[in-house]
């Protein structure tokens, strides 16, 4: 029998010109974080609260919102649901952590190889998004660790913005990456003038 | 058309699915009148030209069933609940 050898792979890996810079503007692929889905079981929404607030120190965001402790962030995604992000190196295995954690209580996915992570950050950041994102991202109405479902180009996007200025994080499915990236450098190329 | 959901906020109408008329409920297929009572729920909807009550999918948002007050001849949008809190997701017999 052959010895294989594979190679993991970010989702946006061989992309041309990933991590591109425009003027006030860049975006780059996030490749280290795990990601995991985390949905409550009807009935238990209380014990879910309770356990993470036990293992980790942090209340499950309400809608709309993020929460970090511990190593790890909560990205609301749903109805008592949200995506969890840690360090995987850190952890050891998030979604056996989180399994762990929350034994019946939730039914826990592995994501992280399902979504390609994009950090997008400048102070350009927003003139780039008005471009593609039908979501009001001014501060007032999207104010730092405010996170949201939505779509641009007709591809799925979580955006959440992750600090109080301009560094934003999109998630968007692995499938379609390659083309959210395209419509991303089109979108920056028209707000920043292209490079 | 500008939909506000209860969890999300307002948010365009693009992120959302149609399903149709909130009322109609699923017959009672054992029942004696069966036959009748599914023909009416198949086909005897109202069109009404005004205020209409319909289920709504929030898909590319938090993916959560709406029922949703809505005046068809304006598009203006009036009450918005979950499903879920409504108890609509009880199964049909
Ligand atoms: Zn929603």
């Amino acid at each position: 029998m052959p010895d294989f050898t594979l190679a993991a792979r970010s989702p946006l890996a061989g992309a041309a010109a990933l991590a591109e810079s425009w003027p006030g503007f860049a975006v780059s692929e996030v490749t280290d974080l795990a990601l995991a889905s985390l949905a409550t079981r009807r009935g238990r929404e209380t014990e879910v609260r309770n356990r993470a607030k036990a293992r980790f120190d942090l209340e499950p965001p309400p809608p709309g919102r993020t929460a970090s402790g511990d190593g790890m962030t909560f990205l609301w995604t749903g109805h008592e649901q949200w995506f969890v992000e840690a360090q995987e190196s850190a952890l050891g295995g998030l979604e056996a952590l989180l399994r762990e954690t929350f034994e019946d209580s939730a039914a826990v996915t592995d994501q992280s190889d399902a979504w390609a992570n994009l950090r997008l950050e400048g102070p350009a950041t927003r003139a780039v998004l008005e471009k593609l994102c039908p979501l009001d991202l001014h501060p007032g109405a999207f104010p730092p660790g405010a996170t949201a479902r939505t779509t641009m180009e007709h591809l799925s996007a979580i955006i959440t913005l992750r600090d109080d200025r301009w560094r934003f994080s999109i998630l968007t499915p692995r499938s379609s990456a390659g083309s959210f990236l395209h419509h991303l450098h089109q979108a920056a190329d028209s707000a920043c003038g292209a490079t | 058309m500008r939909i506000p959901c209860p969890l999300c906020g307002e948010r365009d109408a693009s992120e959302f699915t149609y399903l149709g008329d909130a009322g109609p409920r699923r017959p009672d297929p054992t029942a004696p009148d069966a036959a009748e009572a599914f023909h009416d729920y198949l086909h005897l909807r109202d069109n009404p030209a005004g205020w209409h009550v319909e289920l709504w999918y929030h898909e590319a948002g938090c993916r959560s069933w709406l029922q949703v007050s809505r005046n068809t001849l304006t598009h203006e949008l009036g009450e918005v609940r979950r499903a879920e809190d409504l108890g609509l997701d009880e199964p049909s017999p």
